[in-house]
């Protein structure tokens, strides 16, 4: 079976005015030659640090943001290239969760309005009775009392409000759904009932979903694969539950390697990266990394490294072999 | 250095209030801050646990918030100071000397119109009486050594050209710059990337192995509790429900909502669960501070709940281990 999305190249550039100089901006890659597939049914985990480019990958995918280079077809059209219908068409099928449950919903509209527009805008269940229904029964399924669809989203909890923006995506029988923080904003007791809710959803309907995540934790949980983005280029690619245990990249192990831990220590130590994420607007030559890699060598200044694979089903963007899996 | 008390907060109670309701934030919290030792208390949104430093320092919104009950004893050098009974001309004095205070979110607490050395150079000129030129070679030493790179240089820049990171740094410097014997830091590393939170609290346990100041650390994040703090406080609805040395909660929680919400949270990093496996979600939502229910506050929400739980309130009771719990079935839930 073919992959539901594949991305292949993709490029995001941002224009920032230049300091002192009237009229005058520079551009800069926010998302750097980015390429991946997500298969049907696949929960693809999308992890980085702020300015990383994951959120804005998930933009460019559902057309929030157009691209200045790279294909992205989903089930063999391009998205890039579809206009009108054909666009209009596609549309329906990839649908965004957002992180911020107070700010992506409209304060003005009922529930049941906010659930039933995307079925409006896509000519799905077109008689009013039809199309009440369908809300009570998308809100029921996200666990929402029955009595929500009359209600405003300030009268919802953090955790409420989220339910709502997945009864929202889920309105419009997706296939592709971008979830871009969706738990970060809830309480911690309250995030495990979002996530269980995710889970039960992507069964039950077949859903593939691109998971963007600064949380390795919830990463590892949810997710069947993951990507990992460093200053807007992919620098790791694996199954979940392998690459977390065995990193392959350097930038990898110092991420995982940072996180905060309950019961356990990281093994091999706590990697501190120093300095930081270097200026997007004058980025290292070859490796984007290298600047504060623990194992740069100077082939890392010379080219870019290629995403290639390391190890069966695993792909790193790496110079320096003696640096792949290393455990000090 | 380990047994000093430097700080103890006794059966503290805050309340707002308003024309229509009053919010019991914080009901009857003890706790007590040792010299060289991390102290955290943990909770989600509305439990108390901001107020509770909000009150220390004396910086509830009035009218509306005030301390209903209780005190707070700062054991300064020269004698203890009942911070509750201070004038606020005397709380000025305490405030940003004995007692410093970081923020979650540096780029509101920053002013935006003075540059960052001007800004740490002010506390050491304010309290100290610091000369301008003096406190600004003190605010450089007080950069570099929070790890800001060309620090002579970054002194003279303004809070907007700093990253999320250095602007937490530089904040960690303006608390340090009279060397409090108490440093606060409420959520001082929820905004930051986990690469960058791992070098504020390496920085923030070095800072602490140096001067001695206890701290007080308040976060929701379990993790950073379990690596940074000796000592925690878990609350709920405005109560402390649990109260004991950290790594020993960890292992045992005992009381219902501490042992729901480590059980609700995804397996850690390098765990064998399978992916997806549902996790064990603590039902409902959090306690409404303005409606509380008259027995225990958790006991909506609780799997363990009997007739008892919600007919009179629970007290905290300690057990042969010194673990403070406010259960009825404490013995149980371990």
């Amino acid at each position: 079976m073919t992959d539901l999305l594949s991305v292949e190249g993709l490029r995001k550039e941002f224009a920032i005015p230049q300091p002192g100089l009237f009229g005058t901006t520079v551009r800069f890659a926010a998302v750097d030659n980015v390429s991946f597939t997500i298969g049907r049914g696949e929960v693809l985990g999308l992890v980085g640090e702020s300015g990383s480019g994951k959120t804005t990958v998930g933009r460019c995918i559902v057309g929030l943001a157009r691209p200045e280079g790279g294909r992205m077809l989903f089930d063999g059209e391009d998205l890039a290239t579809l206009s009108g219908v054909a666009r209009h068409r596609v549309r329906r099928r990839i649908q965004i969760v957002f992180q911020d449950p107070f700010s992506s919903l409209n304060p003005r509209l009922r529930v049941g309005r906010t659930v039933a527009e995307p079925m409006v805008i896509h000519g799905l269940c077109v008689s009013r009775t039809e199309r009440r229904e369908r809300v009570r029964a998308l809100l029921a399924e996200v666990g929402l009392p029955p009595d929500a669809e009359h209600r405003f989203p300030h009268e919802f909890s953090g955790g409420q409000r989220q339910r709502i923006g997945i009864a929202r995506a889920l309105a419009a029988e997706p296939d592709l759904i971008i979830a871009d923080e969706p738990v970060s904003a809830l309480d911690v007791s309250v995030q495990a009932q979002v996530l269980n809710l995710l889970a039960e959803l992507q069964a039950r309907h077949a859903l593939s979903i691109l998971f963007i995540s600064h949380d390795l934790d919830v990463v590892r949980h949810l997710c069947d694969r993951v990507l990992v983005m460093y200053a807007g280029r992919l620098v790791e690619v694996g199954p979940s539950a392998d690459l977390v245990r065995h990193p392959a990249h350097p930038y990898t192990r110092a991420l995982l390697s940072a996180v905060p831990r309950r019961t356990t220590k990281a093994q091999g130590g706590r990697i501190v990266l120093s300095g930081e994420i270097p200026s997007p607007l004058a980025p290292p030559s070859g490796c984007i990394f290298r600047t504060r890699c623990p194992k740069a060598v100077a082939a890392c200044a010379e080219a870019v490294p290629p995403l290639a694979e390391v190890a069966a089903g695993r792909l790193a963007a790496c110079s320096n072999p003696a640096a792949l899996f290393a455990t000090d | 250095m380990g047994d000093t008390t430097v700080l103890a907060v006794e059966n503290l109670s805050v309340e707002f209030r308003s024309r229509r309701r009053i919010v019991r934030a914080v009901s009857d919290v003890s706790f007590t801050l040792k010299a060289g030792r991390t102290f955290a208390l943990v909770g989600e949104s509305g439990s108390g646990k901001s107020v509770t430093s909000l009150a220390i320092m004396r910086l509830l919104a009035a009218p509306a918030g005030r301390i209903t009950g209780g005190s707070v004893t700062l054991h300064a050098p020269d004698g203890p100071l009942a911070l509750t009974a201070l004038s606020e001309r005397a709380m000025r004095a305490v405030r940003g000397r004995q007692i410093a205070m970081i923020f979650q979110e540096p780029m509101t607490s920053l002013n935006p119109l003075f540059t960052v050395g001007d800004q740490i150079a002010e506390v050491a000129r304010h309290h100290l009486g610091t000369s301008r030129a003096e406190a600004f070679k003190g605010a450089v030493a007080l950069l570099d050594r929070v790890g800001i790179p060309a620090a002579a240089h970054r002194a003279h820049a303004y809070p907007h050209e700093l990253s999320g990171g250095m602007r937490q740094r530089a904040m960690i410097a303006m608390a340090l710059a009279c060397k409090p014997l108490v440093m606060i830091a409420d959520e001082p590393t929820t905004a930051l990337d986990v690469t960058v939170q791992a070098q504020m609290l390496e920085l923030i346990r070095e800072l602490q192995d140096e001067t001695g100041m206890a701290v007080l650390f308040i976060t929701h994040n379990l993790g950073v509790v379990a690596e940074i703090a000796s000592e925690v406080a878990v609350m709920y609805g405005g109560q402390i429900v649990e109260r004991g040395e950290a790594g020993a909660i960890f292992a045992a929680p005992r009381h219902p909502y501490t042992r729901g919400l480590l059980d609700s949270l995804p397996p850690e990093i390098d765990s064998n669960m399978p992916v997806r496996a549902p996790l064990k979600a603590i039902p409902g939502s959090v306690v409404d501070l303005a409606a509380l229910p008259p027995g225990c506050r958790f006991a909506p929400r609780c799997a363990w709940r009997q007739p008892r739980c919600e007919t009179g309130a629970i007290a905290l009771d300690a057990d042969p281990a010194n673990r403070l719990v406010r259960c009825v079935r404490a013995q149980e839930v371990a």
